[in-house]
């Protein structure tokens, strides 16, 4: 610096001291001559030249090349979302009603962008800058940082903890930005915490800030710990999914950059537990697990629809002329044939007897007679369709379906129609059932739990007799036995709308073995599921015609129109019209006077048939464990709907010995209940 | 200002056009710079409205400092104009010395504020203050000053044109250490622009000009962000996330403007995309939201401002005053035509605002000050001295034959 002043000095000296006289100065320099005008014209020219020539390069620019600039500026500004359709419902009939099973209701989902919350190096920047302030300065800054009363008041209730109740008088005490800009900045000047307290929140306090968000959203701990381990990685999170946008609407008025809070409908269950295995779950993006959510994901999910937006450089979105959506299409509804009153009967009737004898499981399903409608199906242990992911493995079974057992002497009723219809017995062929005890090559003899002599055919199966009941099998063989339980619908499934339906099996019946022949005939070495059985029994009270099961009655768009309406479906005809009314008197007196009479209800007659089958445990057949189970239908001469209830793993040391006074009052029960929701009307006293 | 009182009291009795003097041209010129400067207000809203409501909470937080500035500015043109031409002339030197010393105090740590790697500010009674800015209108009144020294300044090698180059050459680096090396060469061209025009030999200039520029280019390119913006200039698409991202973003800026623009205000590319959209990429948004008509119109009012700054300046008969006009003229038009070449990627990026239009405080004052040159220059025309001895021997206390007995010693 010093040397460069040197040489200027001089004239500099010089020149000041001729400044004393003014015309000193200008008299002694010549005026601009021609060339010092030649030269400052060039230069002055050159540069409009200049500005000339970079005119066309914004001609360029701006005309010839428009489309191209255009078309690269908007697309780094387009964002195209995904709008997620609103899942279509699953609706049960509730008398004239149709109610909700589950339906989709508006919920949000909150995010949290780590990278685009401030950046905190900044932050503590300024904090520095903070520190170093004059008081007056510091005033200023602060009037700059909070340019609002509304922006920082918050920030001063903040600093002074002051609590929520008492924010509005606190608010009421500083009426202007100045006063609340002057207590923070006294806060700041008394140091120490009080300092650093009022300093902190210039650094957005981010594990602050996480606890703040799960604190309104009501995270768990373990919730909470993994959100803040992906957080501190930088990395997005999904605070909560699906929750009450009331919630949502708490934080979106937080306005905090980086916190996003985005519709998603929400999947909910107005009865709760109602029916939990028919309707399945959907997992956190929406789709279908289990159940009907799994079969019918297609058509509940619906098509998505897009929305183009324009957002600035941080993601921000503005609406402009180039936001257009299409609009997602909501899934179709689900209207299921399965009646609420019905179904509540069933259910807790299966609750009650669970805790009565505290079996593994039990489960039962109501059909209609006449068409296959399934009125109630229900499954237990059963799962909480708020938490299911709470529920054991194996509760989440619809074991009305999954589940294929030995149906025990329930298989009787089909035996004695398949012999008739054959031709090869008639109900009042009187059979010699051997006193109890009848001895078979190969095995064991069969014995009967009381001895009988004589017994009608119609008493074989009031009395349940195992000897009756084998030697009208041996009669048919096992070709014609398989031939016409076949035709009852066993060894096949029976094509219900839910997944995991089990074939069921009649193994027992591949060769021509008497062994094998007598078991099948009490229900063993052979399988099906419960479904299986109410079919069959339907199949009998509505005179012979087995019908396809039917879940879903038909499906609405989001209007409520009907766009696909199922029908009922027969399958064909199991047994002579003949055959299948003559079974309802004698399965009649089984509930009247015979096995299940402790289930008999004043209000129906009610007709079935028992099954206790010892359980297959590792080989062998238990003598304490047993599958008792009890199908039939109800009224008993004019049926209106048919059953199958099973109780599994029923345990003799707890008192659950027989199927008469176990599976049978669960279906009883529920008969009682429903029938006269379904239009018939309980006998009355004087009918007796 | 007392200096200034007992100095001004000389000129008093000097027959003197109306102390509020305004020329038919001066007038344009002032018209043309006020026009740029309301362009600058609105477009200054326009562009930081978004910025500003994200960072500050308050969409006017830039409009209200730029209003505050343009009152700086105006009061600055009305003082510059209003004071006596050979007072300026008189204190050239001095009020470029003392822009060289704040040249020299920004670079001390402690006393100039380093924004963004940049040492350039310093803050003084609550403002922040460029000094490089008021350079570029320093350099001119020095190099006004030594042209127009009696005599032939410029005659000999080693003691005219050395020392002035030397000086010039040395206000270039101190800026060019802040770094800013864009308004470095800004200061580097005018001031030899204006010593050129004031008589500087050619024949001494480019022997010494090519090596000492050559050498400059060579020590910038070692500066890492020179090379990345000359990498970014060459290779615009290549670079379009990093070094060249602005540029890019200026481009996309213009180029979707069209002809006649999205509309004032609907501009997409201040929605944070474009860095310094207010500052010295406001052009860009001009072109978006005003097309290339806008854009046009802003290139067109500094084309003339150079047209009537050239007439402004053809009138002067006095050295000084012709070459202060020349120099400001020169400078407001150098600043628009590499502020425009950097929008258009037809330069690489230079850190130069757009004179009186774009945000900023030191600009804007330091541009009015120069449109107040202007007119101080042609508010009082110089008249040859040997008229005056008449009205004024005693206060001045030397008879005219003293003056030119001087003059001839010089």
């Amino acid at each position: 610096m010093s040397a460069a002043l040197v040489s200027p000095s001089e004239p500099s000296s010089r020149h000041r001291a001729r400044a004393l006289t003014p015309e000193g100065a200008t008299a002694a320099a010549p005026p601009p001559g021609r060339r010092e005008r030649i030269r400052a014209e060039l230069a002055i020219a050159g540069l409009g030249v200049v500005l000339l020539l970079l005119l066309l390069r914004l001609h360029h620019l701006q005309v010839t090349q428009h489309e191209v600039w255009l078309e690269r500026a908007s697309k780094q500004r387009q964002r195209t979302e995904t709008l997620p359709p609103p899942r279509g419902d699953v609706l049960i009939r509730d008398g004239d009603r149709l109610v909700p099973l589950c339906a989709s209701v508006r919920a949000v989902s909150v995010f949290i962008a780590p990278q685009l919350l401030d950046d905190p190096t900044t932050a503590q920047r300024r904090r520095d800058e903070i520190a170093a302030y004059t008081p007056k300065t510091l005033r200023k800054r602060l009037g700059k940082m909070l340019p609002t009363r509304e922006r920082a008041l918050p920030k001063l209730a903040e600093i002074l903890a002051v609590p929520a109740e008492q924010r509005d008088a606190f608010a009421a005490s500083l009426r202007d930005r100045k006063a609340v800009c002057e207590r923070i900045a006294v806060e700041i000047e008394a140091g120490g915490p009080r300092r650093a307290r009022a300093l902190a929140w210039l650094r957005p306090d981010r594990m602050g800030l996480l606890d703040q968000l799960a604190g309104i959203l009501g995270l768990s701990a373990s919730q909470r710990a993994s959100a803040e381990a992906r957080f501190r990685r930088g990395l997005g999170t999904w605070l909560a999914r699906r929750v009450d946008p009331e919630l949502g609407g708490r934080i979106d008025a937080l306005r905090i950059h980086g916190v996003e809070v985005r519709d998603e409908p929400r999947r909910a269950y107005p009865f709760g537990s109602l029916a939990s295995h028919v309707a399945g779950v959907v997992n956190v993006d929406g789709e279908g697990l289990s159940g009907l959510e799994l079969l019918f994901d297609e058509e509940l999910r619906g098509v998505p629809g897009q929305r183009h937006l324009e957002t600035d450089n941080a993601g921000r979105v503005f609406v402009t002329e180039n936001t257009h959506e299409t609009p997602a299409q909501p899934g179709l509804s689900a209207v299921l044939t399965i009646d609420r009153t019905v179904q509540l009967a069933l259910e807790e009737a299966l609750d009650a007897a669970m805790e009565k004898w505290e079996p593994k499981a039990a489960w039962g399903v109501f059909v209609e007679v006449g068409t296959g409608r399934i009125l109630a199906i229900a499954s237990r242990p059963a799962v909480d369709q708020r938490d299911p992911g709470a529920a054991a493995a194996d509760a989440r079974r619809l074991r009305v379906l999954t589940d294929p057992y030995e149906i025990g002497s329930t298989i009787k009723p089909f035996v004695v129609a398949v012999c008739v219809d054959r031709g090869l017995t008639r109900f009042d062929e009187m059979i010699f059932c051997e006193n109890g005890r009848f001895p078979v090559r190969g095995r064991r003899a069969i014995e009967d739990v009381h001895a009988y002599g004589m017994l009608s055919v119609a008493m074989v199966l009031v009395k349940s007799s195992n000897v009756g009941a084998v030697k009208l099998a041996f009669r048919l063989g096992n070709v014609r036995l398989a031939e016409g339980l076949r035709g009852l619908g066993f060894g096949t499934r029976s094509g219900v709308e839910m997944p995991g339906e089990s074939r069921g099996s009649l193994r027992g019946l591949d060769r021509p073995s008497p062994v094998a022949l007598s078991s099948v005939a009490q229900g063993y070495a052979m399988q099906a599921n419960a479904l299986q059985v109410a079919l069959g029994y339907e199949a009998l009270a509505n005179g012979g015609i087995l019908h396809r099961p039917q879940l879903v009655e038909e499906w609405r768009n989001a209007e409520g129109e009907v766009v696909r309406k199922n029908e009922s479906t027969v399958v064909g005809r199991a047994v002579s019209e003949e055959t299948a009314l003559a079974l309802r008197r004698p399965l009649g007196e089984v509930v009247r006077s015979g096995t299940a009479r402790r289930a008999k209800i004043a209000e129906y007659d009610v007709a079935g048939k028992t099954g206790t089958a010892n359980k297959a445990i590792g080989g062998r057949y238990s003598q304490r464990f047993s599958v008792l189970s009890f199908a039939g239908w109800a009224p008993a001469d004019d049926p209106k709907v048919a059953f199958c209830v099973v109780v599994d793993h029923a345990d003799r040391a707890k008192g659950a010995r027989y199927a008469g006074s176990v599976a049978a009052p669960i279906a009883t029960e529920t008969v009682r209940r429903a029938l006269p929701h379904l239009g018939v009307p309980p006998r009355s006293d004087d009918d007796d | 200002m007392t200096d200034l009182a007992s100095l001004a009291a000389p000129d008093l009795g000097r027959p003197r056009r109306s102390a509020t003097y305004l020329g038919r041209d001066e007038s344009t010129l002032l018209a043309l710079a006020a026009t740029l400067v309301a362009i600058g207000l609105v477009m200054v809203y326009s562009t930081s409205a978004v910025r500003a409501d994200l960072r500050i909470g308050d969409e006017t937080w830039f409009l209200r400092k730029q209003g505050l500035w343009t009152a700086l500015a105006g009061l600055s043109v009305v003082l510059v104009w209003q004071t006596d031409a050979d007072w300026i002339k008189r204190r050239a030197f001095w009020i470029f010395g003392a822009i060289m010393v704040a040249l020299v105090l920004v670079l001390v740590p402690g006393i100039g504020t380093n924004i963004r790697g940049s040492q350039r500010w310093i803050r003084l009674l609550g403002l922040s203050i460029q000094p490089s800015e008021v350079a570029k209108y320093g350099v001119i009144l020095f190099a006004a000053a030594y042209a127009s020294r009696p005599g032939d300044p410029f005659a000999r090698f080693k003691t005219g044109f050395i020392p002035a180059f030397g000086i010039v050459g040395l206000a270039a680096v101190l800026v060019a250490r802040q770094p800013d090396l864009g308004t470095a060469a800004f200061i580097g061209t005018t001031g030899v622009a204006v010593l050129v025009a004031g008589g500087m030999r050619l024949r001494h200039l480019v022997p010494v000009a090519m090596p000492v520029v050559a050498g400059a280019v060579v020590v910038a390119m070692t500066f890492q962000h020179v090379q990345d913006r000359l990498l970014a200039f060459l290779e615009p698409e290549a670079t379009a996330s990093g070094a060249g991202y602005q540029v890019r973003q200026s481009l996309l800026a213009l180029g979707s403007g069209g002809l006649v623009g999205n509309g004032l205000g609907d501009g997409r590319q201040k929605w944070l995309f474009l860095p310094d959209e207010h500052t010295d990429f406001i052009l860009a948004i001009v072109g978006e939201e005003m097309g290339f008509v806008g854009t046009a119109f802003v290139v067109g009012l500094y084309i003339a401002i150079l047209v009537y700054g050239a007439r402004v300046m053809m009138r002067c008969q006095d050295r000084f005053r012709f070459l202060v006009v020349f120099g400001v003229t020169f400078a407001i038009g150098l600043q628009a035509a590499m502020n425009v070449a950097v929008v258009t990627a037809s330069m690489p990026t230079k850190g130069i605002s757009l004179p009186f239009v774009s945000f900023g405080g030191s600009s804007l004052v330091a541009s009015a000050l120069g449109v107040g040159l202007i007119l101080s220059m042609a508010r009082e025309p110089e008249r040859p001295s040997v008229e005056r001895p008449k009205t004024k021997p005693a206060v001045a206390g030397r008879s005219p034959s003293g003056l030119l007995a001087e003059g001839a010693i010089a």
